[in-house]
């Protein structure tokens, strides 16, 4: 097809790229988090996405965030689909065993405004929450990230994943109802005994 | 007595979702269940840790590496410092293993040098064209056809390119010089609508922008950005700019046709 000079896409070097990107970087990478739940796949997602949107930047029509966030989310989406290809979907007890190297420190209470068994129910409730939001599917983070960090309405939430206002909120009350019962459970046993 | 309130209008309460009376309603009961707002505080507490979970910084490095790699898309600094080095080795007609790490230290220092004074020169404004010409033609390389109207006939092409109201010289074709026409495009450059020709020559591809520009007639000075040879030049009221990976003599010969053609 060819375009008329007036129709010709705005031409951006990639500094100017970059600087029209950059804000929209930490939300990208927390979504990007979010759904894959791996520090080193989230950067190559967002690195990934940026060369997709730099590409496709001619197709640009209205605000930047969105449209890059909808790539990111199409980018973890196939990621997501070649891990189940290949059956490198990540078990509760992967997941366990993940969060023993790299990530330790965040089990330590982090300041002395709680008392120790404060500290340690607080740090088991974590666990409980970073181990569920391991193993729940994607779907169902990706709801959570959007309500939560991203503070949308459930009917922005609908229109962002293309389900109806209903899905959005069943998966919401399933994923929090899942995370009540482990924490009801964690909370029964003595804390000492979780970590 | 126990409460038959679903664990869903809790929820739906904390996300902010009830309309305004079930809010009011809500809230009402809420004061007087224990049950309830025990599990509202839950929810509350649930939904503190799954913020902070969820709520990871990028790595500072990863703004600038996204930068490199694109920057390093663009410029494919591999292939062309190769093809450099390899040219250099080959006139020093010396192909042993000393002469090429000669050659590709030349070469690094070359290029630190003129990497360094592009970032810390003021570049004059046939520097800027430069540049953009270099980035347009790299740019070009990522779509899905470096032209807008794959045509050989330089006549027709001609006529294209005046229908959008863009000046080119009479001659466009060179094939029995070497330099096989393509097509071209519509481009922007230094602010201005510029026609850009496409050629093929050898395994390269030389686009040349080409817009009205009132100036004497000149012949071509050359430069090198971003890793590419440029040329430019001016003749019968159009400023020309040449852009390739090919070398600079190749840039040479074909402003040497097109001035002497047109």
């Amino acid at each position: 097809m060819i375009v008329t000079i007036d129709q010709l896409p705005i031409m951006l070097t990639p500094d100017d790229f970059h600087r029209l990107a950059e804000p929209s970087l930490a939300p990208a990478y927390r979504l990007a988090y979010a759904l894959l739940r791996s520090k080193s796949d989230a950067e190559d997602a967002v690195q990934d996405s940026y060369i997709r949107a730099f590409r496709a930047v001619g197709q640009l029509r209205d605000e930047f965030r969105p449209w890059f966030m909808a790539i990111v989310r199409n980018v973890c989406y196939r990621q997501l689909q070649q891990r189940q290809r290949t059956n490198s979907l990540i078990s509760l007890e992967d997941a366990i065993v993940r969060h023993q190297g790299e990530d330790d420190q965040d089990w330590q209470p982090t300041s002395g405004e709680r008392n120790p068994e404060e500290a340690l129910i607080a740090a088991s409730n974590r666990m409980v929450v970073r181990r569920l939001l391991d193993c729940m599917p994607s779907a169902f983070r990706e709801v959570l990230f959007l309500r939560e960090i991203e503070d949308r309405s459930y009917q922005e939430i609908a229109e962002i994943i293309g389900k109806p206002r209903g899905t959005v909120m069943s998966r919401l009350a399933r994923a929090r109802r899942e995370l009540l019962k482990r924490y009801r459970r964690e909370q029964a046993r003595d804390p000492r005994d979780a970590l | 007595m126990p409460c038959n309130i679903p664990m869903e209008r809790i929820f739906e309460y904390a996300d902010d979702e009830l309309n305004p009376l079930d809010k009011v309603d809500f809230e009402r009961h809420l004061a007087g269940c224990d049950t309830c707002r025990s599990h509202f505080d839950m929810v509350q507490r649930m939904r503190a840790d799954i913020t902070a979970e969820l709520s990871v910084e990028a790595p500072p490095y990863l703004g600038r590496k996204i930068a490199n790699t694109l920057e390093r898309e663009l410029n494919q600094e591999v292939l062309a410092g190769s093809r450099v080095a390899q040219s250099l080795v080959q006139r020093l007609g010396q192909g042993n293993a000393w002469a090429q790490i000669a050659a590709v230290i030349v070469l690094t220092a070359g290029i630190t040098l003129a990497s360094s004074l592009a970032f810390f020169g003021r570049p004059d404004q046939k520097e800027s064209v430069a540049q953009e010409v270099a980035s347009a033609y790299r740019r070009a390389l990522f779509q899905d056809s470096v032209v807008a109207l794959a045509d050989t006939d330089g006549a027709r092409l001609r006529q294209w390119f005046q229908q959008k109201s863009l000046a080119v010289p009479a001659t466009l074709s060179f094939s029995q010089d070497g330099f096989a026409l393509r097509g071209g495009r519509l481009d922007f450059v230094d602010g201005k609508k510029a026609a850009a020709l496409v050629y093929g020559h050898e395994s390269h591809q030389i686009d040349v922008f080409i817009w009205p520009e009132t100036h004497a007639e000149q012949k071509p000075e050359f430069k090198t950005s971003k890793n590419l040879n440029v040329a430019y030049w001016f003749q019968n009221g159009l400023e020309f700019w040449a852009v390739s990976d090919a070398s600079a003599e190749e840039l040479q010969h074909l402003s040497a046709l097109m001035m002497t053609k047109s």
